[in-house]
């Protein structure tokens, strides 16, 4: 059965559809990361990598 | 006002410190190897003339050790240390640790025993029988419960981007190691793929491409997030540029493996998907360039005396270079040009040698110092190391650019008479000679560089006053409840199950949209009922083919362009290796392509090749095979091999198994006869060089058979139609 649908399957409608959607996703994503009010969020997130707890001295 | 509670925990420093052993070692071998494989090029007697040191034995060697080995322990190194920190938690188990890395070190070793033995699933950079690549299999997963197992007990809610790649990696390389490595057993150290022909293509360039996409890069690229904020003690660029990075490089990435396959015989739309997404993949890959190169901003001038930062700035920017041209190669027309040839070599070492190397040099600068508390031993010698790798890296890929163009325009050279303008392949592997020992040299470069490494880094460590162990304070995070405030992203972040499981996503709709339809449907891979099973002497002869390494040197694929045509014979098409277990369409034309080499020359021509290939092409830079002459081939497993070919679909009957060695020994008793006219003793039929011959007389018979017929079909009807 699967392979007759995928036999059968309109390729190009499918390439469109997928085509939109990818476009679709990438520009939402660049949306949604610029959102408002994001950042103050983004800001202590980039400093994580500074970060390792605080040192108390040797064991 | 409630006071925060602070918890104390150690990191665990020795497992990064073992793994930093590791890379060194290690390291020390891939470039060693690289350089001798290097030189069998320029001078063919470098071989050594023993089986175990051909350049066919080395040369998968050298990439296993390259990226697993040395790119591997250091990807370790680098991941333990930083994932502790980054969720502020010491490691889920030490003991798992300790079995991750002897596990990865014997898997290692056996690497280098099995593959210059000749054991090998002939498949690029996959090349280890099944058992090591269940060992492979289960020591990845200890790796994934220890480091998932340290995120779950982590104290620090967020989870950096760094840990995104890292996930990504662990969970693509499970994903494509496994889909890729299936095949059916013969014996303990043979095994043949479920795979066949273009399938198998597919599957191994799509575990190939990514490969380098998700063990070369994704995890430098968490590395690359942390190490560099960690040198210049500023935070990275933009955080906000990370996240597009990711999520549309884990994306597009795996999208990308059919371009090594271009104007072949898989699939047009699979080879086009191929290529649009490997253009596509510009914009992540320098969306991080770009990003890891500004958070250098305000630090320029320290790269000009920091050996850290001079060699993460380098990597950075080699980063750029390759995933420029990776796009570029990837464009159906260059790839015609380039593909087969020096070209893609010079590309590949420009990332390895180029990020990886580099990358790798300074985190270890990094690291070493920091873990041992105390300084580098000699900034001066770090910086000799950086000059000879930039200077043996340019070298490299300069000759490699100009040796590959130079063949690629011999190869397609056609006079106005419509003829090769070079119709001997050995003319075109003569003028690029010089260009290897150019090469070579620039790998001694890189070696001697890395070695001065290895002497400044033991120093550093001997300078070390004895380490006590740090204690650190962090407050516990709370995974009892959601923040109340926290956006959906947040949520989606502290959810590592969830996360993975997108990624997971992310990655596999590239690989199923590509290769599925290729393994359900006959739509894409056309039957031809001239195409017939090797006999069981050629199977014998394409498992020696296999284990000598034939297919680093030679391709078994021709291309519909016009001087392929001209030069091998028609195009290759699917149906002729639906029988192929591996596939053997080879990614490097050093020698010339044999997909149609069948009868085009004597037995007496491959025997006399075989034991000195400049006796039949003078200036070759083929090593010779002396003990094919002198080895049994092993006749008992025959009959098991075909079962198991039959088992994959291979329409050998139970009779031709039955009788698999009584027809094994006739063939190889009537390929004797005919070579004895020319002196050889009969007792040579028992020898391995008789069934490697019953194999290369083989290759594209069928094929030439069926277009024959095909045509003589059309001309019948064309004479009934008049």
């Amino acid at each position: 059965m699967i392979k007759d649908l995928i036999m059968s399957s309109n390729y190009s409608l499918l390439q469109s559809i997928v085509t939109i959607s990818f476009v679709a996703l990438f520009v939402g994503m660049l949306i949604w990361i610029n959102r408002k009010g994001s950042d103050s969020y983004y800001k202590k997130a980039q400093n994580l990598a500074l970060e390792e707890g605080v040192k108390n001295g040797k064991k | 006002m409630n006071e925060v509670k602070m918890e104390k925990f150690t990191y665990d420093e020795n497992l990064p410190k073992l793994f930093v052993f590791a890379t060194l070692i290690w390291g020390f071998v891939a470039l060693l190897l690289g350089v001798t494989v290097a030189f069998q090029l320029a001078s063919w007697k470098v071989n050594m003339g023993m089986e175990w040191t051909t350049f066919g034995r080395l040369r998968p060697l050298h990439t296993n050790a390259a990226i697993f080995a040395f790119v591997g322990n250091a990807m370790f190194a680098g991941i333990y240390y930083s994932t502790q920190r980054l969720v502020k938690a010491r490691l889920f188990s030490d003991f798992l640790g300790k079995i991750h890395f002897w596990g990865w070190q014997l898997i290692i070793v056996a690497a280098a025993i099995t593959l210059p033995l000749g054991i090998s699933q002939a498949k690029e950079y996959a090349e280890l029988e099944w058992p090591i690549d269940i060992a492979i299999a289960v020591v990845w997963i200890i790796f994934a419960v220890n480091f998932f197992g340290t995120l779950a007990k982590r104290r620090e809610k967020h989870i950096y981007v760094s840990i995104w790649f890292y996930i990504a990696t662990i969970i693509t390389v499970a994903l494509l190691h496994v889909v890729n490595a299936i095949s059916l057993p013969v014996d303990l150290m043979k095994s043949y793929p479920v795979y066949a022909g273009v399938q198998d293509a597919l599957v191994q360039w799509w575990y190939g491409h990514n490969a380098v996409a998700f063990f070369l890069t994704t995890p430098f690229l968490g590395l690359m997030y942390y190490f560099i904020p960690k040198a210049v003690n500023r935070p990275v660029y933009s955080y906000r540029l990370s996240i597009i990075h990711f999520w549309s490089l884990v994306f597009i990435y795996i999208w990308a493996g059919p371009h090594h396959l271009l104007n072949t015989a898989v699939p047009d739309w699979v080879q086009t998907t191929g290529m649009v997404f490997s253009i596509m993949l510009w914009m992540p890959s320098w969306g991080g360039m770009i990003n890891g190169l500004l958070t250098l901003r305000g630090a320029w001038d320290k790269v000009r005396t920091d050996p850290v930062l001079k060699f993460l700035a380098t990597s950075v920017t080699f980063y750029g270079m390759a995933t420029f041209e990776g796009p570029l190669l990837a464009i159906k027309s260059v790839s015609a040009m380039a593909h087969y040839t020096d070209w893609i070599v010079g590309h590949v070492h420009s990332g390895t040698i180029g990020w990886n190397y580099m990358m790798i040099s300074g985190i270890l600068y990094y690291l070493v110092p920091k873990m041992y508390e105390t300084k580098l031993h000699s900034v001066k010698l770090a910086n000799t190391q950086f000059w000879l790798a930039t200077i043996g890296l340019l070298l490299y890929m300069m000759s490699m650019w100009t040796a590959g163009i130079t063949q690629s325009l011999m190869w397609s050279a056609i006079d106005e008479t419509g003829k090769l303008v070079y119709p001997n392949f050995i003319e075109t592997v003569v003028r690029i000679v010089p260009m290897y020992w150019v090469r070579a040299i620039g790998g001694v470069l890189v070696l001697t560089g890395f070695v001065l490494m290895i002497y400044n880094l033991i120093m550093t460590i001997k300078k070390s006053k004895g380490i006590q162990e740090l204690e650190y304070m962090a407050p516990p995070a709370d995974h009892s409840h959601e923040e109340a405030n926290a956006t959906k992203h947040r949520k989606l972040e502290g959810m590592t199950t969830v996360f993975s499981i997108l990624t997971f996503l992310a990655v596999l709709v590239g690989g199923v949209v590509e290769i599925v339809p290729s393994l359900v449907s006959d739509k894409f891979v056309e039957r031809d009922a001239e195409i017939k099973p090797y006999s069981p002497l050629e199977l014998i002869g394409r498992d020696i083919f296999i284990k000598e390494g034939c297919y680093t040197c030679h391709s078994q694929q021709v291309r519909p362009m016009a001087d392929e045509i001209l030069r091998y014979g028609p195009a290759s098409r699917a149906s002729e290796s639906v029988y192929d277990r591996p596939f053997q369409w080879g990614s490097r034309r050093i020698g010339p392509d044999i997909a149609r080499v069948g009868g085009k020359y004597n037995d007496m021509w491959h025997y006399r090749h075989m034991l000195n290939p400049r006796e039949v092409t003078p200036k070759s830079i083929m090593p010779i095979y002396p003990w094919l002459f002198k080895k049994k081939y092993n006749l008992k497993s025959l009959p098991k091999k075909l079962k198991v070919m039959k088992a994959l679909g291979v329409p050998y009957s139970e009779e031709e198994i039955a009788s698999s060695i009584n027809d094994a020994g006739k063939q190889a008793f009537e390929i004797t006869k005919g070579l004895s006219a020319d002196g050889v003793a009969m007792k040579m039929q028992s020898m391995e060089i008789i069934p490697l011959i019953a194999y290369l007389q083989r290759l594209g018979v069928d094929g030439a058979r069926s277009l024959r017929l095909q045509k003589e079909k059309a001309e019948n009807e064309e004479n009934n139609d008049d």
